[in-house]
């Protein structure tokens, strides 16, 4: 133990050194902000002046796709990963649960691996492209600039936190009174706060005017005063306070990595969205005429970073699942590893359940933007070169869904007293299944001159109709649904008899409650922009309606028919779902996509309710059993490795698509490419790629996760030798969730 | 009674294919062959997943497999020396007729809105559709109904022997054309397009088509050789006030500002 | 290891699938669309180099007209640079041109106007192929073929290609009526000659013009076959001959679309009645 107190007084003075370099990094970034509101003027390059290089065998693009693809999967896992390890360490410190921390440390190492490999094709994909398009990327340097420096120290922060994180994890627990801790915790919170109190201070000036220029000067002061107050409520003789917990300290890195990941993200973002839907060109001009920040804050820049912000931690939860069901299956039978790994497993595709659910919707804001900024690339996407791509995207999906669902099923096999819920299963699984087929059904059929005469014409008289927007969101509303069904009963497979809902805890009621009526209050708020006269009486039977619904499910609860309630739920949403799918057909296209809003929200509505009502009534009720981990067939983890590939070949297809999209422009209508490879490739051509992509990625995070195992062996051994202890076992994952 | 997970698995999977070749025919029309083979494909494999999804009935459904595999039994096995002699044989029957194909030539891909271009020449003259949003006989509102009136006359002499009398594509022509001609009352079609998108469709007719369009031998002709203008535009007008559909309106981000939206 | 492997050819099979769905479809590559290169502010040599690359490319004219030898088909077209402006003047020229760009692009699009002695009316209208810029072009070229090149990029020609109203009350005049496409009626050989086939095709004798000669087509192939080559003359290229040429050109001449279907037949007929010989 002696070592460990050295090595903490050493950490302690370089996280001292360090915190002073963050301050002056944040000084230096101060001045680059300036430099982004600076506006600029840069001429387009003609045709005369474009050069491009070339990348012998493959090609440039096929060079440049698969390194920034690759990339891309890295940077994904590093940006999302962190948010559910920072979830699951904070579950993990409030329950007191020492098995939820191991798992997040243990996600961390997977992270700190990645990390670098993410730095490394980054670097890569730079040179590639100065190399290959230098026109081109000379004209976006000089509107990006001042963003791509913020990015590079952005960067900076990101590596120090990150390791901050990683190599602190073992020091930084219990509490400490000394007051370079009490400093440290206290400037980290300020820190971490800070975003939050401009956002706080943005919001009257939203209604009082003064903008940005009042804000940021208050809210200097506002830290000020707030880093003051901490501090004088951390050295007060005597007593404890949260700034002298070094959890928290440590919660605080966790939170920093975040907002730096999250920032990067963004900033590449608004590169990779700017030639899709550019904002501040001047075409009569032939300039680009603004700031930085005119240029970043482009059409379709904000759908894009909710689409990978969610996408990210859908990937990194099945990436993780991806690396538990691999040690699952490579350790022993009735091992402990092996209930570790399959709780790991159980837990990272949970995280990926959870990303999903939500990503059609951020998607559907995606396409519906892109297609408000542009017709032709909508139509591009939806109807034109890129329609076949989405059919493709619906086997991704599908198989998504179903295997999700398949996971949850044959997880009951470990649940003692699941064997209540088995009937189900083929229900779902009927209802997963026509939403499938039906979701895969396209709009223009590939169909030989015989059969579309058969059929009397392109469109199949029956099938046609399942083609189009109307089916497809009411099928995948029903799919969400269904899922959350699946979730839901694997949950309460090995509850025994509920207790009397009046034994529950007043909390729990008034919880319920409000729960119930915030769910009201936020369905009317996503449905209140539809509300036009025209559609008012329908809108308020519609509000009438699913309060009703909610008002019941909560009486119900109220007077334990609690799953009844929910029932009602599902299946009021379920109505409204079916009966928005079809009334779609009868009205005009701008009323349909309001339509498909109200098929969301009655969707979040029960996610919402239905999710608070069953942990509410499950609460103490006694267990059937222990739930056995590591006791499921091992075709489930063979399930988890379809997960996580198909979402790495998703994900491929879905970059294709984005860049595909502009087909023969570098910047979409403004700037042409000019080189070779200005043709839009086939599909087949674009599989080809991604496939590759994918199976490399797959070799290197194998590489890399057999890294990180290596290291924890290592580490294992040398302190059951320094402890001249047994090497440690890991402990399997308690039942608890 | 109970039935057994094979027999379950079976009838499933007869049913599938019952609905798919026999019921959605009657109804409506025959399912062309791809889809029809994603259709039993995915069956299949759901029919996989629900046999598997839990370990005994799993079991249930393995164990005559594995009997049927590793048993020696005087029944299974010379059973098993059939099945391993019939199965490659079946297999190569069904792969080699697939693979010799038939005379029919093989299916095509249709792209039912295709892409417009940016601009078009209409009969010398360049156009830059994005910047049309709506029609430009609509900004002459005192004479909508008189562009409307005139519209309906032009769609009876040049569009009506297709199109139809109802503007569902019913007309006397339409059942010698592959593909048909558009149903403008469906909701599918006009009701999803811009005006502009029109004018460009009926300007260039099935000639006029981008690549991704083809195979594509549509017999709408280059109305640009023999209408105006102004009358495509009146055309236009007649189709969304005779149909109710309204068009559909770009709100176009581009140019300078786009964001905070 | 061996898990290793296993979840790797599980994957490697996950991965295949969905490649095979991606290339299950049929395929389709978009190519980018093919840009002029002209821009208003190029040099008078610059119109007339582009012009000349229009002139013996896609414009496709060189098949007929000739630059400094007798045209078979189609008139010498050296010096018309000069010959242009002289011939609005004389009195058998009836059109509406009054200068000597005006004329030639009075020739692209409405060929019949003059037609000069000696030769066939076998031109189809070309003016709708080019875009202004490409116009202005090929008569820059044409222009420099003996004469001085005096259009630029701004020079528009409204009289004939429109500009704004103009081309509301020029269109429909070359149009006809619309809908009634009647049949002109006329015998098969009239109708061979009216519709320029005769300028690429030989009827009367085994001699290879730009198309392959027909004179024997009714003893070699039969009606069904004669008519889809008309309709899709690319479905099946007599060997030698370059595709999607006379697509191009019937195109251009509006063949497709006001030919009716009785002249079709009468034309068929015609061509299926060749057997070579007489």
């Amino acid at each position: 133990m002696r070592r460990y107190r050295v090595n903490n007084a050493q950490e302690q003075a370089a996280k001292r050194r360090s915190l002073a370099l963050m301050f002056l990094v944040g000084l230096l970034l101060l001045g680059v902000c300036a430099e982004i509101v600076q506006a600029v003027e840069v001429p387009l390059p003609t045709k005369e002046d474009m050069v491009y290089g070339d990348f012998p065998v493959v090609g440039r693009r096929v060079a440049v796709w698969v390194i920034a693809q690759l990339h891309l999967m890295f940077g994904a896992f590093v940006v999302g990963v962190p948010l559910f390890i920072l979830i699951i360490e904070i579950l993990g410190a409030a329950t007191k649960n020492q098995h939820y921390d191991d798992l997040a440390h243990e996600f961390t190492r997977l992270l700190s691996v990645a990390f670098s490999t993410t730095a490394i094709f980054g670097g890569i994909l730079v040179f590639f492209l100065i190399g290959l398009y230098p026109t081109f990327m000379n004209f976006l340097a000089s509107i990006f600039f001042p963003s791509m420096v913020v990015y590079v120290f952005l960067f900076f922060g990101e590596s120090f936190s990150m390791y901050l994180y990683y190599f602190g994890w073992d020091v930084l627990k219990g509490t400490s009174r000394s007051v370079g801790t009490v400093i440290g915790t206290t400037a980290l919170s300020v820190l971490v706060l800070y975003p939050g109190l401009l956002l706080l201070l943005a919001l009257p000036s939203l209604f009082m005017g003064g903008g940005w220029a009042v804000s940021f000067p208050v809210s200097f002061g506002l830290a000020g005063v707030l880093f003051i107050a901490l501090l004088a409520h951390g050295l007060r003789p005597g007593k404890s306070s949260f700034v002298q917990s070094r959890k928290w300290m440590h919660i605080c890195f966790g939170i920093l990595l975040n907002y730096f990941g999250l920032i990067l993200m963004m900033i590449s973002n608004s590169w990779a969205t700017f030639m899709t839907s550019p904002s501040g060109i001047n075409l009569d001009t032939g300039m680009f005429q603004g700031t930085t920040w005119d240029a970043m804050r482009n059409f379709t820049w904000m759908p894009v970073n909710l689409h990978r912000f969610i996408a990210n931690i859908a990937f990194g939860g099945s990436v993780v699942a991806a690396y538990a069901a691999f040690r699952f299956l490579s350790s022993a039978r009735n091992s402990p590893e092996r209930a570790h790994y399959d709780w790991m497993g159980y837990i990272g595709n949970f995280i990926a359940l959870i990303g999903l659910i939500p990503l059609p919707f951020a998607g559907y804001w995606l396409g519906r933007e892109i297609y408000g900024y542009d017709q032709q690339l909508g139509i591009t996407m939806m109807g034109g070169i890129f329609s076949w791509l989405f059919i493709l995207q619906a086997v991704l999906i599908g198989a998504l869904f179903l295997g999700a669902n398949y996971y949850l099923w044959l997880g009951m096999e470990r649940i003692p007293g699941s064997e209540r819920y088995r009937k189900f299963t083929p229900v779902m699984l009927g209802v997963l299944t026509v939403c499938f087929l039906v979701w895969l059904t396209p709009h223009s059929l590939v169909a030989s001159l015989e059969e579309a005469r058969r059929m009397g014409g392109a469109h199949h008289p029956m099938l046609g109709v399942f083609g189009v927007m109307s089916a497809k969101n009411t099928v995948v509303n029903l799919m969400i649904l269904t899922t959350f069904l699946s979730f839901l009963l694997y949950r309460r497979g090995n509850k025994g008899e509920r207790l009397p809902f009046a034994q529950q805890s007043g909390a729990s009621k008034v919880t319920l409650m409000i729960v119930a009526a915030l769910g009201i209050v936020l369905m009317w708020q996503l449905n209140a922009p539809l509300a036009d006269p025209a559609l008012m009486t329908g809108l308020l039977l519609l509000w009438g309606f699913e309060t009703l619904a909610v008002v019941a499910a909560v009486a119900l609860t109220l007077n334990d028919r609690g799953t009844l309630g929910q029932g009602l739920l599902f299946a009021m949403s379920a109505l409204v779902v079916v009966f928005y799918g079809i009334y779609g057909y009868y009205v005009e296209a701008i009323v349909r996509i309001g339509f498909s809003i109200l098929q969301v929200s009655s969707v979040l509505l029960v996610l919402l309710v239905a999710t608070t009502i069953d942990i509410v009534i499950f609460r103490g009720a006694p267990l059937v059993g222990a739930i056995n981990w590591g006791r499921i067939p091992e075709r489930a983890q063979y399930v988890l490795f379809l997960l996580a590939t198909s979402f790495t070949w998703l994900m491929g297809l879905m970059g294709y698509a984005r860049s595909g999209l502009r087909t023969h422009w570098h910047i979409f209508n403004v700037m042409r490419d000019y080189s070779s490879d200005a043709f839009t490739p086939t599909l087949g051509y674009a599989c080809g790629v991604i496939s590759i992509i994918v199976l490399v990625f797959m070799l290197l995070v194998s590489f890399i996760f057999w890294l990180a195992h290596m290291g924890s062996l290592g580490h294992a051994q040398e302190e059951a030798v320094l402890h001249g202890a047994p090497s440690p076992v890991l402990q399997p994952g308690g039942g608890a969730d | 009674m109970r039935l057994s997970i094979h027999l379950k698995s079976l009838l499933t999977l007869l049913v599938a294919i019952f609905v798919f070749s026999v019921v959605v025919p009657f109804v409506s029309a025959p399912i062309p062959g791809q889809l029809y083979g994603w259709y039993v494909i995915t069956t299949l494999f759901v029919i996989y997943l629900y046999v598997s999804s839990s370990e005994a009935s799993w079991e249930e459904f393995i164990s005559p497999v594995r009997q049927l595999l590793l048993a020696r039994t005087a029944l299974m096995k010379p059973l098993r020396i059939v099945v391993f002699i019939v199965v490659p044989l079946l297999c190569g029957w069904y792969f080699s007729t697939w693979a010799a194909g038939g005379s029919a030539p093989p299916g095509g891909l249709r792209v039912i809105h295709p892409t417009p271009p940016s601009s078009v020449n209409f009969q010398g003259k360049q156009l830059v559709l994005q910047d049309i949003p709506v029609s430009p006989i609509r900004k002459d509102e005192a004479h909508l109904a008189e562009h409307i009136e005139n519209g309906r006359i032009i769609y009876y002499e040049n569009c009506f022997f297709c199109h139809g009398d109802a503007l569902q594509g019913k007309g006397h022509f339409a059942q010698g054309f592959n593909p048909a001609p558009a149903d403008f009352q469906a909701s599918g079609t006009i009701a999803q397009l811009s005006e502009s998108y029109l004018f460009w469709r009926i300007a260039k007719g099935g000639p006029g088509l981008p690549s991704e369009s083809t195979p594509w031998d549509s017999a709408m002709p280059i109305w640009e050789d023999f209408l105006t203008e102004e009358e495509i535009w009146q055309v236009i007008a007649y189709l969304y006030d005779t149909t109710g559909h309204e068009p559909r309106v770009m709100d176009h981000g581009g140019g300078e500002g786009g964001g905070g939206h | 290891m061996l898990t290793f492997l296993k979840v790797l050819a599980f994957n490697g099979l996950v991965v295949l699938f969905f490649w095979y769905v991606g290339n299950s479809i049929p395929q389709q590559r978009k190519d980018p669309p093919k840009e002029s290169d002209l821009t208003a502010d190029m040099a008078p040599e610059s119109f007339v180099a582009a012009g000349e690359e229009i002139f013996y490319g896609k414009g496709t004219c060189a098949l007929c007209h000739t630059i400094g030898e007798k045209g078979e088909r189609c008139p010498n077209l050296a010096g018309i640079g000069e010959l242009a402006g002289a011939r609005v003047q004389e009195a058998s020229y009836q059109g509406d041109a009054s200068s000597g760009p005006e004329y030639m692009v009075e020739s692209l699009h409405n060929p019949a106007v003059y037609v000069v002695d000696g030769y066939q009316p076998t031109m189809p209208a070309m003016g709708r192929q080019l875009n202004d810029l490409e116009m202005v072009a090929v008569v820059a070229f044409l222009q420099s073929l003996g004469g001085e090149v005096t259009v630029t990029g701004e020079t528009r020609f409204p009289k004939y290609r429109g500009e704004g109203d103009a081309a509301v009350a020029e269109a429909p005049a070359a149009g006809a009526a619309p809908a009634a496409v009647a049949a002109a009626g006329g015998t098969g050989q009239e109708l061979a000659a009216q519709w320029g086939c005769i300028a690429c095709h030989s009827l009367d004798a085994p001699v290879r013009l730009v198309g392959p000669s027909l004179w024997d087509i009714g003893s070699r192939q039969d009606e069904s076959f004669i008519r889809e080559s008309i309709l899709k003359p690319d479905a099946v290229i007599a060997e030698g001959f370059p595709p999607s040429l006379m697509k191009l050109t019937l195109d251009g001449t509006g063949f497709y679309q006001k030919l009716a279907i009785q002249d079709l037949n009468t034309l068929v007929d015609y061509l299926a009645s060749l057997k070579g010989g007489g």
